[in-house]
């Protein structure tokens, strides 16, 4: 054939640029899809707001009641409201000063269970422990009261199962932000949420209505599981669907330990996905330019 | 005016714990009607429960119970018959949807289909359609046949014929076959064949919408037999030679293989698919020869592969859409469409082979040669498709269908009623005539690639090759 | 079927078998990866269209593992037929005409390499299957057995955590995410990009639907593969073709 072609020597750098872009794009595919995941709608809505907008409220399932049914008790034995001389006048939340055991008036059973789950005894600690209710609102999460989930003038009744999933993610992922993050990552999370699945696990379907159990005790975990899983063993049980070390009792719990070995073998994989697809663009590439540039010289 | 305000503000006194309703704690004695008339939403768990405690309050205490005919009842619902069941998760509205109401009864029962699908042919098979789950899947073992709507259901009693409240939700194992000797014992009241019957197997699904699996040990003997038959039928056509090659079979399929391939990837496939359609469905060659024989052939050719196209729908439909009109329709061998077009096609093959029978046994025209084959594959058809009606007839006669709707089954009803005149009991005699008809059907597959019926291989195949190959008319066979 | 005159100069690249195992992959890999990202990707819109579109997560579930199921089919038929290759028809498994590695992929790789930058004036002379041809198979094979031991264990977790630790299950699925962006991002770039949109054989090599290919590509891109089948008799002609067809 014709004597050897010379290739000038600033072509290297810019073939280097350019595959090194090609192979690095299906990564940002991977790491902006795992992204938008996190991003995904928290309606967060603000409580403690003074004024009802009663348009929502008509349609909400507390429409008709009165007033003073719930918050009588405001202007009743000589209290005045707003009362200025009250120390924590403005200074704390709605949801802290509102006297709750009124809702068992017609919902016994939930505030029963209320009072036997995790919620409430976390509740009864800060009480304890807390020197003054600012330090307690100080907290970043406090323990939730029945309003801090529920708002009793906007939320709506005969909810479907979607709709009622999507309003406990976007409220029990305001305090378990990370388990939240990491149950829309797990197969039960893009099942039930984004896919609408009616028949995958919410958050109440394994913590139970209103107990909020954990369920880090493989014991208790194990008849969790068994209402969808019926086959399941103990062991099922240590599949991780909350992949975050928040919250983790000590440093060796085998779930933490799993998590790591998650985590290991996850950063492995990516290595070596990188280096396979750097490769194979890589060499495509060059294989494409050089045929492309064999094809031009015969013209 | 002092007076006055004083009245004023006396009355306000007054009024405001009247305006404030209860005292501060909010607890109360008195009975709140939102407490128990709040519609709980069934969708949340929390839902569920409260839902659950409502009826509980009074299905959960011992003594529970109504009287009827002066006998007490007892519907205390316990506990632990939810133990291990995936009820346990579900609101008792849920499935006694019309039941919070007075009077305080039901008056469409438990609703299953609501959240469940029904079984099909492989499963239960079809003629459970007219079974309500209960009756196969809760503990309790005394079933009836309700005459109003000819369904199946739980008795309200036990096996001492004592008044019972079906109040047990535990579910029964309903695969195990001591659960279908409920109805399929010999005196049953469901009219119910007098024992349990296999599902149709694989091998059926030249007529019959069918499971898929082969089942029971005589259709797998009949389907390794036809296997056998074709891997013999294929070697044979492999003994000549391919393309030339006459010794190496690897290389002779190596050929016909990418023969095929060529063909089917090129311009060829139109002319394939003008012979499937014209000379394979249509049989245009035989009504070139002659008419008479174009219909005696289309009587039993196109009825079966009408059946046939059937079946396979209603398989399809029934995996894609099991809740679906068309898939509920297919399966049911009660339903107008169903009954009649299953009926008119068996009744076609039977004209079929009857007019074959006549001619080659009574007309004997001259250029017809009746061989042993004949008269065996005309035997085996003519059997298969009476053994078929005679079974059906049973069947209506066995499960009381009402004539209104068994009337659309016009060979099977009339025939109905001429056994209806026979001291048979037909419950213990079904049985008997199902295996007849299933053997008979286990032998017909068996058989196809030996005998005369060789021939719906061998012919569409011809066919297929000389169009392709353009073999000039002259020298077709 | 018409006789077609016996061209020497057309060669069977690939029995029938072979083309339809490529045809039934490229079927169920495309649905497989269409389902599966659908899932794995399920907060964006495509997914959630996707899913729309097939009626609902079941259905899209069921769908995957149905083209699972078809697909892993191919590896257990291909591997029958290797069993026949080496039993019946006593085939070698190394030499010019083989798909296994051998030594001569790795210095065929440096002077292709050499070649790319321009140090070497033409390809090195391949054998039949070229080292990036064999890299194509073998990545295949190992990637569909990795998704389908891994795809099992997602499918059966309970049965699996029987006796290997529930975090297994999670392992399975973080290996069966990545290698299917793996597979993916090469099947879909790479492997369609260099059968069709390579300069040589741009708009397309049809070798793998048709089984065919000329005695002229033989010679110009396999022609290590060429000497083996022509020394082996010392002509060209229906020995030669047999033979390559035999190892195909």
């Amino acid at each position: 054939m014709e004597s050897k072609t010379v290739h000038p020597r600033s072509g290297l750098k810019t073939r280097m640029a350019i595959w090194l872009t090609v192979a690095v794009i299906p990564l940002f595919v991977v790491g902006i899809a795992g992204k938008v995941n996190a991003i995904v709608g928290f309606e967060s809505e603000s409580r403690s707001n003074w004024y009802v907008d009663l348009n929502r409220f008509a349609l909400s399932a507390h429409t008709g009641f009165k007033c003073e049914e719930c918050h009588g008790t405001m202007i009743e034995n000589g209290r005045t409201h707003p009362d200025k001389a009250n120390p924590d006048f403005l200074k704390k939340a709605a949801t802290r000063s509102f006297d709750y055991s009124r809702c068992q008036k017609c919902h016994k059973l939930s505030y029963q269970r209320y009072l036997e789950g995790e919620h409430a005894k976390a509740l009864s600690k800060e009480m304890v422990e807390a020197d003054t209710e600012s330090a307690a609102m100080a907290k970043k999460t406090p323990a939730p009261t029945c309003g801090d989930c529920h708002s009793s003038h906007y939320d709506r009744s005969g909810q479907s199962r979607i709709a009622v999933g999507q309003r406990m993610l976007a409220m029990c992922g305001n305090c378990h932000r990370k388990q939240t993050t990491s149950f829309l990552e797990n197969i039960h999370g893009r099942l039930s949420v984004d896919l609408k699945n009616p028949a995958s696990a919410l958050c109440t379907d394994c913590h139970g209505a209103h107990t909020a159990v954990g369920l880090k005790d493989p014991a208790v975990a194990l008849p969790v599981c068994r209402r969808c899983h019926p086959k399941a063993e103990a062991e099922f049980t240590n599949f991780v669907i909350h992949a975050s070390m928040s919250g983790l009792p000590d440093a060796d719990s085998p779930k933490r330990q799993s998590i790591l070995w998650i985590q290991r073998i996850k950063l492995a994989a990516i290595t070596v996905v990188a280096l396979s697809l750097i490769f194979f663009f890589g060499h495509s590439l060059l294989w494409l330019l050089r045929e492309l540039h064999e094809k031009l010289r015969k013209h | 005016m002092g007076i006055a305000a004083a009245i004023v503000i006396l009355l306000v006194a007054a009024a405001g714990p009247l305006m404030a309703g209860q005292d501060a704690a909010g607890e109360t004695e008195k009975p709140v009607c939102l407490d128990c008339h709040r519609q709980p939403n069934i969708n949340t768990n929390e839902g569920v429960q409260s839902s659950k405690a409502f009826c509980n309050d009074c299905h959960a205490r011992p003594d529970c119970r109504r009287t009827v005919d002066g006998k007490d009842v007892p519907l205390h619902v316990s506990a632990e018959t939810f133990n291990n069941n995936p009820h346990q998760y579900v609101a008792c509205i849920h499935c006694h949807t019309d039941v919070a109401r007075s009077p305080h009864r039901t008056a469409i029962g438990g609703q299953c289909r609501d959240c469940h699908t029904v079984h099909g042919e492989g499963t239960a098979h079809a003629p459970h359609l007219r079974i309500d789950c209960q009756a196969c899947h809760f503990k309790h073992k005394v079933v009836r046949l309700d005459e109003t709507d000819n369904r199946v259901k739980l008795a309200h009693m036990n096996t001492a014929l004592q008044p019972i409240g079906l109040v047990d939700h535990g579910l029964d194992d309903a695969g195990n076959e001591q659960s279908c000797r409920r109805c399929h014992q010999p005196q049953n009241s469901a009219g119910a064949p007098a024992a349990v019957l296999p599902a149709k197997s694989l091998l059926c699904v030249v007529c019959h919408p069918s499971s898929l699996g082969v089942g029971h040990p005589i259709f797998w003997v009949a389907l390794i037999t036809f296997l056998g038959g074709i891997f013999l039928m294929v070697r044979f056509w492999f003994v000549g030679s391919v393309q030339g090659e006459e010794k190496s079979l690897h290389r002779k399929i190596s050929l016909s293989s990418d023969a095929v391939w060529q063909t089917i990837f090129s311009k060829k496939v139109l002319t394939v698919l003008r012979v499937v359609v014209l000379d394979i469905i249509l049989q245009r060659r035989i009504l070139k020869n002659s008419v008479q024989r174009w219909s005696l052939h289309s009587l039993i050719f196109l009825a079966i592969l009408i059946r046939f196209a059937l079946s396979l729908l209603t398989g399809l439909m029934f995996s894609i859409d099991p809740d679906g009109r068309l898939a509920l329709v297919l399966i049911d061998k009660n339903n107008p469409f169903t009954a009649f077009t299953y009926d008119f096609l068996g009744l076609c093959i039977f004209l079929g082979v009857l007019w074959a029978v006549i001619q080659r046994l009574v007309v004997k025209p001259a250029h017809v040669k009746t061989e042993i084959e004949d008269n065996i594959t005309l035997g085996i058809l003519g059997l298969l498709v009476i053994l078929g009606f005679i079974a059906e007839a049973a069947r209506i006669l066995m499960t009381q269908l009402p004539a209104e709707i068994a009337v659309y089954a016009f060979v099977g009803y009339p025939l109905s009623e001429v056994l209806a005149f026979m001291p048979v009991d037909w419950r213990s005699a079904y049985p008997y005539l199902w295996y007849a008809h299933a053997i008979m059907g286990a032998v017909f597959v068996a058989y196809l690639p030996f005998g005369k019926l060789k021939h719906i291989f061998n012919v569409p195949l011809t066919h297929v090759l000389e169009e392709v190959s353009g073999v000039k008319k002259v020298q077709r066979v | 079927m018409a006789e077609q005159p016996y061209r020497q100069d057309i060669k069977i690249r690939f029995s029938v078998l072979n083309r339809c195992l490529h045809l039934v992959v490229m079927i169920g890999f495309t649905g497989l990866a269409v389902t599966g990202l659908s899932l794995a990707f399920s907060s964006t819109a495509p997914a959630k269209a996707f899913i729309w579109l097939v009626g609902g997560s079941a259905r899209a579930g069921w769908l995957h593992r149905f083209f699972a199921v078809i697909t892993y089919s191919c590896v257990v038929v291909h591997a029958l037929w290797f069993l026949y290759y080496k039993t019946v028809l006593s085939g070698k498994l190394t030499g010019p005409l083989s798909i296994a590695p051998s030594v001569k992929d790795l210095k065929d790789f440096s002077q292709n390499l050499g070649y790319f930058l321009g140090r070497r004036e033409a390809s090195p002379r391949f054998d039949k299957f070229t080292y990036m041809e064999k890299l194509d198979y073998w990545a295949l094979f190992i990637g569909m057995n990795t998704m389908g031991v891994t795809g099992l264990v997602l499918w059966f977790p309970e049965f699996f955590t029987r006796f290997l630790p529930g975090v297994f299950v999670n392992i399975a699925q973080v290996l069966h995410f990545f290698e299917a962006i793996l597979a993916v991002a090469v099947k879909f770039f790479i492997h369609i990009g260099l059968a069709h949109f390579r300069p040589a054989v741009y708009p397309g090599d049809t070798s793998i639907f048709t089984g065919r290919t000329s005695q002229e590509k033989i010679i110009v891109d396999h022609p290590g593969e060429w000497s083996a089948i022509s020394e082996s008799d010392g002509s060209s002609g229906e020995r030669a073709s047999k033979m390559s067809a035999r190892a195909s």
